[in-house]
C-alpha cells in the first residue's frame, strides 16, 4: 500500500516538474522572445529531417513525371511554347508602357516605382499543427530572406513570412487565422480586410457595412495599405455574402485564387515600402517656410491621389479558365475587360482597372 | 512478461518508434485529410509506458513532444505538455489499463487524447491562432481505432526482437 501512495506520488511529482516546465518554456517563447535564437538553430539543424520527410511526395512526383508519355509531352510542349509566344508579346508592351509610366512619374513629380526582385522557392513542408496554417519553403536568411516579406505565385498572393532560418523560412498562408491582409474590390475600390479562418479554401472578409456594395464573384487585390503587401496583387474572390438581420455587419466568404492544397512553387518579393511610402516625407521635412511646407504637402496629396498604382510586376503565366477556381461575376469581368485590350493576365487586368478607377477618382476631385 | 537473461532494453524498439512517428507527423498530406491526421506518437507513448512504465513515463513523453513542437513550428512545448498530459492520466487514472478489454481501451484513449487536444487547442488560443473547428474530435477517433492496430504491431515487434520490460527486482 505504501509502494502504491509512492508510486502515485512519484507520477504527480514528475507531471508538476513537466508542468512547470512547459509554462515556462511556454511564456518565454512567446512572450519574452527570449528563445528566438535557439530555436532558429534548433531548427536550421532540424531541416533534413522535414527534407527526409518531405521524400515520399518529391519521390512520387518524380516518378510520376518519368512515366509521361510521348503524346503528353509533346502536348505539354505546345502548350507552354504558345504560352511563351503570348508572354513575350505581352512583355514588349509592358516594356513600353513601363517606360512611359516613368516618364509621366516624373513630370507629376511622384516617386517612381521600381521592379522588385524576385526568387524562385519550394515548399518542402506543410506544418501538420491543425491549429496553423504555415508552409515551409526552402530559402532562409542565407539567400536574404527577411521576415514579414511578402510571398506571391502566379495565381496570386501566398501570405508573408513569418519565420526565418538559415535554408528556410516559414510561410503564414493568407488562410491562417492570425494573418489578415488588407485588399480593395476591383470593381468599386471598396476597402477591406480579408482574415483567415483556418479553413483552407476560405477567408473572412471582415467588417463590412451591410449597406456596402459587395457582390458575388468581385475580385479583390491587395490594397498596399500596411506597408506589407505591394499593391495590386489579386488575392480572393468572393463567394458568398450573407446579409443576416441580428448581425450589424455582413458575413462576407471569399475564395483565395491560390489552391493551398497543392502549392509547389512560390515567389520570395522583395517589396521595400519605406522606399515607395516614406519617400516624398523626407523631401517634405526640409526646412523651408511653413505655409509653403503645407501647400507642398497638400499637392503631394492630390498627386497621390491622382496618380495610378504602380505597373510594378511582370506578367504571370495564369489561366482564368482553370478548373475548380471561382468565377468572377460579369460586372468585374466587365471592368477588367474594358481596360484591358487583350485580357492576359488577373494581376495585370486588376493594375489596369484600378489604374482607370484612379482615374476616374482623379477627375471628380478636379 | 518475464524476462530472458538476454534480452534487450525497450528502448531499442522505443526510439525508432518515436521517430517515425515524428516522421509520420510531419509528412505531408493532402488539404482535405490533414485535419484527419491520427496522432501515432501518442500512441506509441502511450503503448510504451503501459508496456515497460520503469523505463518510459511522463520525461520521454514530454521531450517526444517538444521534438515534434520544434518540427511543426508549434508554440514551444505545446505538444511536449499535451504528450505529457495524455501519459500522465493513463498513469494516474487507469492504473490497470493494460487488463482492460481492447474496446474499453479505445474509449479510454479517445477521451484522453481528446483532452490532450483540447488542452492543445487552449494553448493555441493564448497564443492567440485560433481556428476552432470539429476535426479535433475526428483526429482523436481515427487515433483511438488506430490503438488495436498499434498493439499488435508493437507486440509483434517486442516478440521478434525478443524486448522486454524492466522488471524490478525482488529478493
Amino acid at each position: 500500500m505504501a509502494k502504491q501512495e509512492y508510486r502515485s506520488l512519484f507520477i504527480n511529482l514528475r507531471f508538476a516538474v513537466c508542468f512547470i516546465l512547459s509554462v515556462a518554456l511556454l511564456f518565454a517563447d512567446l512572450r519574452l522572445k527570449v528563445l528566438s535564437d535557439f530555436r532558429y538553430y534548433i531548427e536550421s539543424a532540424l531541416y533534413p529531417v522535414m527534407l527526409f520527410a518531405d521524400s515520399p511526395r518529391s519521390l512520387s512526383s518524380v516518378v510520376s513525371s518519368q512515366f509521361k508519355t510521348r503524346a503528353e509531352l509533346i502536348a505539354e510542349n505546345e502548350r507552354l511554347a504558345s504560352e511563351i509566344f503570348e508572354q513575350r508579346a505581352d512583355l514588349l508592351r509592358l516594356h513600353s508602357l513601363e517606360q512611359e509610366n516613368a516618364a509621366m512619374r516624373k513630370l507629376l513629380n511622384s516617386p517612381l516605382h521600381e521592379t522588385s526582385r524576385r526568387m524562385f522557392a519550394e515548399v518542402v513542408a506543410v506544418d501538420s499543427d491543425p491549429y496553423l496554417q504555415r508552409v515551409v519553403v526552402n530559402r532562409g536568411s542565407s539567400s536574404g530572406v527577411y521576415h514579414s516579406m511578402p510571398v506571391i505565385t502566379d495565381e496570386g498572393l501566398v501570405g508573408q513570412v513569418i519565420e526565418v532560418n538559415y535554408s528556410f523560412s516559414r510561410v503564414l498562408l493568407l488562410t491562417d487565422p492570425s494573418s489578415s491582409v488588407p485588399v480593395v474590390n476591383v470593381r468599386n475600390q471598396l476597402r477591406a480586410l480579408a482574415e483567415g479562418n483556418g479553413v483552407h479554401d476560405e477567408l473572412d472578409i471582415a467588417n463590412v457595412a451591410r449597406s456596402a456594395d459587395v457582390q458575388e464573384g468581385d475580385l479583390l487585390v491587395t490594397s498596399g495599405l500596411g506597408g506589407v503587401f505591394p499593391v495590386g496583387y489579386p488575392v480572393a474572390v468572393v463567394t458568398s455574402v450573407g446579409l443576416s438581420e441580428n448581425q450589424s455587419f455582413a458575413e462576407v466568404k471569399a475564395k483565395p485564387l491560390v489552391n493551398f492544397g497543392r502549392l509547389r512553387y512560390v515567389l520570395m518579393y522583395w517589396y521595400d515600402a519605406q522606399a515607395e511610402g516614406h519617400n516624398d516625407e523626407v523631401q517634405v521635412k526640409r526646412p523651408t517656410d511653413g505655409k509653403v511646407l503645407l501647400r507642398q504637402a497638400r499637392i503631394k496629396q492630390l498627386i497621390q491621389s491622382m496618380s495610378s498604382p504602380a505597373l510594378q510586376q511582370e506578367p504571370s503565366a495564369d489561366k482564368q479558365a482553370a478548373a475548380g477556381k471561382p468565377q468572377l461575376n460579369a460586372a468585374t469581368a466587365q471592368v477588367l475587360t474594358e481596360n484591358t485590350p487583350h485580357p492576359g493576365t488577373l494581376a495585370k487586368a486588376a493594375v489596369r482597372a484600378q489604374q482607370a478607377a484612379g482615374e476616374h477618382h482623379g477627375s471628380w476631385q478636379r | 512478461m518475464a524476462a530472458g537473461s538476454d534480452s534487450r532494453s525497450s528502448y531499442f524498439l522505443f526510439f525508432p518508434l518515436i521517430l517515425a512517428a515524428l516522421f509520420v507527423d510531419i509528412i505531408r498530406l493532402p488539404e482535405v485529410l490533414n485535419p484527419y491526421r491520427p496522432d501515432f506518437l501518442s500512441l506509441f507513448l502511450v503503448y510504451f509506458a503501459v508496456y515497460d512504465p520503469r523505463r518510459v513515463g511522463i520525461g520521454w513523453a514530454w521531450c517526444g513532444g517538444l521534438l515534434l513542437d520544434f518540427l511543426t513550428g508549434a508554440p514551444l512545448s505545446q505538444n511536449a505538455l499535451c504528450m505529457a498530459l495524455q501519459i500522465y492520466l493513463i498513469l494516474s487514472q487507469f492504473r490497470r489499463f493494460s487488463q482492460f478489454a481492447k474496446w474499453q481501451q479505445v474509449i479510454i484513449i479517445l477521451v484522453v487524447n481528446l483532452l490532450g487536444h483540447v488542452l492543445g487547442y487552449w494553448i493555441s488560443h493564448l497564443a492567440g491562432n485560433v481556428s476552432y473547428d470539429g476535426s479535433i474530435v475526428m483526429s482523436s477517433l481515427i487515433t483511438a481505432l488506430l490503438w488495436p492496430a498499434v498493439v499488435v504491431l508493437c507486440l509483434f515487434l517486442c516478440r521478434s526482437l525478443n524486448i522486454a520490460p524492466d522488471t524490478p527486482k525482488e529478493n
